[in-house]
């Protein structure tokens, strides 16, 4: 018997067709019968995605070696090993779960991966370590419990988001899970979303205060308001917006509909589905999200080409249908409410009674129906265990059912619990070592998976968050109330999975060459705001060894403790205090000691390897002299600094044309470093004939030749650079010098990785 | 010689043919004494790649999850299996789950899972600051294959005889304490 056999009455006839094909395509992969590249994206659009050395390659700390799989050359995808590990994601529409659905992600988890699920900041929750022969039966295992991978990854619509809290908040304007709801199962495989040069990121959020759904920065998000009719009553409306966006590039989307009738949301999404589809970028994967297609064509032009699309779209009773059943979907409250008695409260002993209390005022809230409330439970770097999982199926069945939710910050939610259950579920949790305070605070740090298996990362994300968490928690009791609700998010690379760019403090992974040595680093950004959806962004103020990254936090707490004004928040007190005070307080743990001083800089968090960028050793240099190439970089580094200051002082003229001169500055010192290269790179000057010679000698021996390539970006970096010397002498806006300013950091990270392959 | 290679086992007919026996999911642990150190353990299990000491489990890489409270601490994550150091509340153990196998029978795969894992406590003995110490003459069994394996008498009759083979080889006596696919040999 096999799992399709013994789950064939238990899956949806479609659904089990789809598995069922996606087997045979692994067959036919597996013969040699389906090209690698359909293969890929095959597997992708079902969730089944790579992992760090996928490609069969591992740097062992000294050399990198070659993992000889029994499956040989066969392969999953282009430069990727068919018996190479890689990771499952689980799409789950607004992080929703069920009791069931939590052991049989337990039950896979333990056969299939390595005994652990992860929660994304995108809701969505990723299996590690499994076999590509093993993802079928884990579909259909999944499926049997009403969960579907399908579209998970790829060039669609991904995981709809939406506030964990969505219907029992105090502050939200209605209950944003039927429209979440009904626009995940309306996009799943509709035609009009499969033609996409990219992914396609969808949220709802209640209300436009809190930060719980981050509805301005996904390609289209929904914030629920109600708006008053003349009889009294009230309309139920959509505030849109559209274009925002992380990634490498942060873009805030932009206000397209400030009241959106209900009725409206599923033609309106599917218009916007089709204008992508139609007019996004298909070559250019960096340009390929909507938020480029937006900021090229501009908003005017883009509500125009929707509201044509929409015109044409034939009525579909499935936009409407779901209104007449609004509460179908409804959480069911397994307890009647009821208060927690002072006497079970009493009953505790001393310790216990602190440890609850603790526990209590931050993991659990409240809800907006009298006598329940919402426990969040804590997942440290958004990991459960597959018996953690058990555990928490089993309190969810006793106290509040069906009710789990996944939230943006890798925590776990439980709704319904009646206050008097609060004390048997705080008991329960802890068994299972899942009642961990601090949800929401300085220590739940944020962290995507980073080196630890994303093929992308630079540097340790987790490693840093672990210690992060470890060092703040140990002080968590002493650290002043102004630090304690601060959210620290890290990042294992640029694109920004883990958010950093809307935590008060966030990082990103870079890599730095000291003498002959690689050295993780993390860029430090400040003054990202997490309230009213992720309403601004944060900007990166210097680089600091992955080592000091702790000392560093603790150093820019101290002072803002130290020195803050009576109520002053951080975002207010980065602004007030400036970016050159901040990056000056850093300076000092920017140094990194010589190698033979002090080997720990040299590698990073949990892991004790000699550090590396990808598969490639660094090769031998020039001792520990600082070459022409390394001067260069570092005042590149300072002229992008100076753009960001500019920024700050809304000079967007100026701010644009100094990432701009950052990022001549850096390739003029790379083309100098070639051999040969002196006397045909010019220096790049305030002359423009001199930055033309700059730009078309780095175009013919760094671009043309692919050295200045990233592995997996390409050419992307050195676009922007190209672009913003097109650019030169139009007006820039607000937007795009900001989006310039962040183009040069990257530009200038790529110079630096650059740097270390021409070393 | 290693004991492990004179596996005597005796099986009848209606134990061969039983699912559970197909598995490659088999996994064995050894309880510990004492709760081993991390980062020490993430150190070893690198130099184990890098010397090559699992070459023929393929190693692929560590896993970190000492945050976890209950659950797997730290892997080696191997195309054929994960060696882990897991924390069950008070219970620390040093397990080998195999995940795909390439011997033929469970009897070679249940001696191939012992010898894999004796060989690793072994090593990881060596290794600076892994104290790790054994319970004596303890051994935990589960196979994890809901399938192959469901948690029933069926299942236990069908593993037993190989598991008292391999209790007697290692000098053990067999005891059931949990449910039928995971039981400890003491
Ligand atoms: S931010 Fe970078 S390292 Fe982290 S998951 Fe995304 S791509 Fe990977």
């Amino acid at each position: 018997m096999s799992w399709k056999e013994r789950l064939h009455d238990a899956i949806d006839p479609a659904l089990r067709d789809e598995i069922d094909t996606f087997a045979t395509q692994i067959e036919l992969r597996r013969q040699g019968k389906l090209e690698e590249t359909v293969f890929a994206e095959l597997r992708l659009r079902r969730g089944v995605y790579g992992q760090r050395y996928d490609n069969g390659q591992r740097n062992d700390g000294s050399e990198t070696r070659t993992l000889h799989y029994p499956s040989g050359d066969l392969t999953k995808g282009p430069n990727t090993v068919w018996d190479a590990p890689g990771m499952m994601r689980i799409k789950l529409p607004y992080g929703a779960l069920t009791a069931a659905q939590l052991e049989a992600l337990a039950e896979v988890a333990e056969e299939y991966a390595d005994d652990v699920v992860h929660a994304t900041t995108r809701q969505d929750v990723q299996l590690h370590f499994v076999h590509i022969e093993d993802t079928p039966d884990i579909m259909r295992r999944l499926a049997a419990v009403g969960i579907t991978t399908r579209e998970a990854c790829g060039n669609v619509v991904r995981n709809v988001a939406g506030c964990p809290l969505a219907g029992v908040c105090h502050d939200e304007a209605f209950d944003i899970t039927p429209y979440a709801r009904a626009c995940a199962m309306y996009l799943l495989g509709h035609p009009d979303a499969q033609a996409f040069g990219r992914k396609f990121k969808i949220s709802f959020s209640g209300c436009k205060e809190h930060a719980c759904g981050l509805a301005t920065m996904h390609d289209l998000g929904f914030v629920a308001r109600v708006r008053p009719r003349a009889d009294g009553t009230v309309q139920r409306v959509f505030e849109v917006h559209v274009g925002g966006g992380l990634g490498a590039v942060p873009h805030q989307a932009k206000l397209y509909d400030e009241a959106l009738p209900v009725q409206e949301l599923l033609p309106l999404t599917q218009a916007i589905c089709r204008v992508f589809a139609a007019h996004g970028e298909k070559r250019n994967r960096a340009r390929a999200r909507v938020k480029f297609l937006i900021a090229k064509i501009g908003l005017d032009a883009f509500r125009e080409l929707v509201e044509a699309e929409r015109q044409k779209l034939a009525p579909d009773p499935r936009w409407t249908a779901f209104l007449d059943a609004l509460h179908a979907h409804d959480d069911k409250p397994l307890h009647a409410a009821a208060p927690l008695e002072a006497r079970a409260l009493e009953a505790l002993e001393d310790d216990k009674a602190a440890a609850f209390a603790r526990w209590r005022s931050t993991n659990a809230s409240s809800q907006r129906q009298p006598g329940y409330s919402v426990v969040t439970v804590t997942l440290p770097l958004g990991d459960i265990s597959a018996r953690q999982l058990r555990a928490l199926a089993s309190a969810a069945r006793e106290h509040c059912g069906d009710t789990i939710r996944v939230t943006v910050e890798q925590n776990l939610v439980l709704r319904w619990v009646p206050d008097r259950a609060l004390i048997a579920l705080w008991r329960a949790l802890g068994a299972a070592g899942l009642a961990e305070p601090g949800a929401g605070s300085i220590v739940d740090v944020t962290s995507c998976p980073g080196t630890d298996t994303c093929k992308l990362g630079i540097s340790a994300s987790r490693g840093l968050a672990a210690e992060l968490r470890t060092q703040l928690s140990a002080r968590n009791l002493y650290l002043d109330e102004a630090v304690k609700g601060l959210r620290i998010k890290v990042s294992g690379c640029f694109n920004s999975c883990g958010q950093h760019h809307v935590a008060d403090l966030g990082f990103y992974g870079v890599s730095r060459k000291v003498g002959s040595h690689a050295v993780p680093h993390f860029q430090v950004v400040v003054g990202g705001q997490w309230s009213e959806n992720a309403a601004s962004y944060g900007l990166a103020i210097g680089a600091v060894p992955s080592r000091a990254i702790p000392q560093a936090v603790a150093l820019l707490l101290g002072d803002f403790v130290d020195k803050r004004e009576r109520g002053e928040r951080f975002q207010a007190y980065t602004r007030r205090v400036g970016k050159v005070a901040l990056k000056a307080s850093l300076a000092p743990l920017a140094a990194v000691p010589a190698y033979d001083g002090d080997r720990s800089y040299y590698s990073d968090w949990a892991d004790p390897r000699e550090f590396t960028i990808g598969d490639m050793g660094i090769g031998e240099c020039a001792g520990e002299i600082v070459s022409p190439l390394e001067f260069g970089l570092a005042d590149s580094e300072r002229v992008v600094f100076e753009a960001q200051l500019a920024l700050d002082e809304h000079k967007s003229h100026s701010a644009a044309e100094k990432a701009y001169r950052a990022m001549l500055t850096a390739a003029s010192a790379l083309v100098r470093s070639l051999p040969e290269g002196d006397d045909v790179a010019p220096t790049a000057s305030a002359d423009s004939d001199g930055d033309e010679g700059v730009v078309s000698t780095f175009r013919a021996r760094l671009y043309d030749t692919k050295l200045f390539f990233d592995p997996y970006a390409g050419g992307k970096f050195a676009n922007y650079l190209f672009r913003a010397h097109r650019e030169r002498g139009a007006v820039i806006d607000v937007d795009r010098a900001r989006q310039r300013v962040e183009e040069a950091q990257l530009f200038i990270e790529a110079a630096h990785a650059c740097s270390a392959r021409i070393a | 010689m290693d004991p492990l290679l004179n596996i005597d086992i005796h099986r009848d007919s209606e134990a061969v043919a039983h699912p559970a026996l197909a598995t490659q999911r088999i996994s064995l642990a050894l309880e510990l004494e004492a709760a081993l150190d991390r980062d020490a353990l993430i150190t070893a299990l690198h130099r184990f790649i890098r010397d090559d000491h699992f070459a023929d489990e393929i190693p692929v890489d560590v896993a970190n999850y000492a945050h976890l409270a209950d659950g797997p601490q730290v892997l080696l994550i191997c195309h054929y299996g994960q060696l882990s150091y897991d924390v069950e509340g008070e219970l620390h153990t040093l397990r080998w789950s195999s995940r795909r196998t390439r011997q033929r029978d469970f009897e070679t795969r249940l001696r191939h899972a012992a010898d894999v894992l004796l060989r690793a406590a072994r090593l990881l003995g060596e290794s600076d600051g892994v104290d790790l110490r054994a319970r004596q003459g303890v051994l935990r069994f589960a196979i994890r294959d809901r399938l192959a394996a469901p948690d029933s008498a069926e299942t236990r009759a069908a593993v037993e005889p190989y598991l008292a083979s391999l209790a007697e080889t290692l000098g053990v006596t067999l005891q059931l304490v949990g449910h039928a696919s995971s039981r400890r040999a003491s």
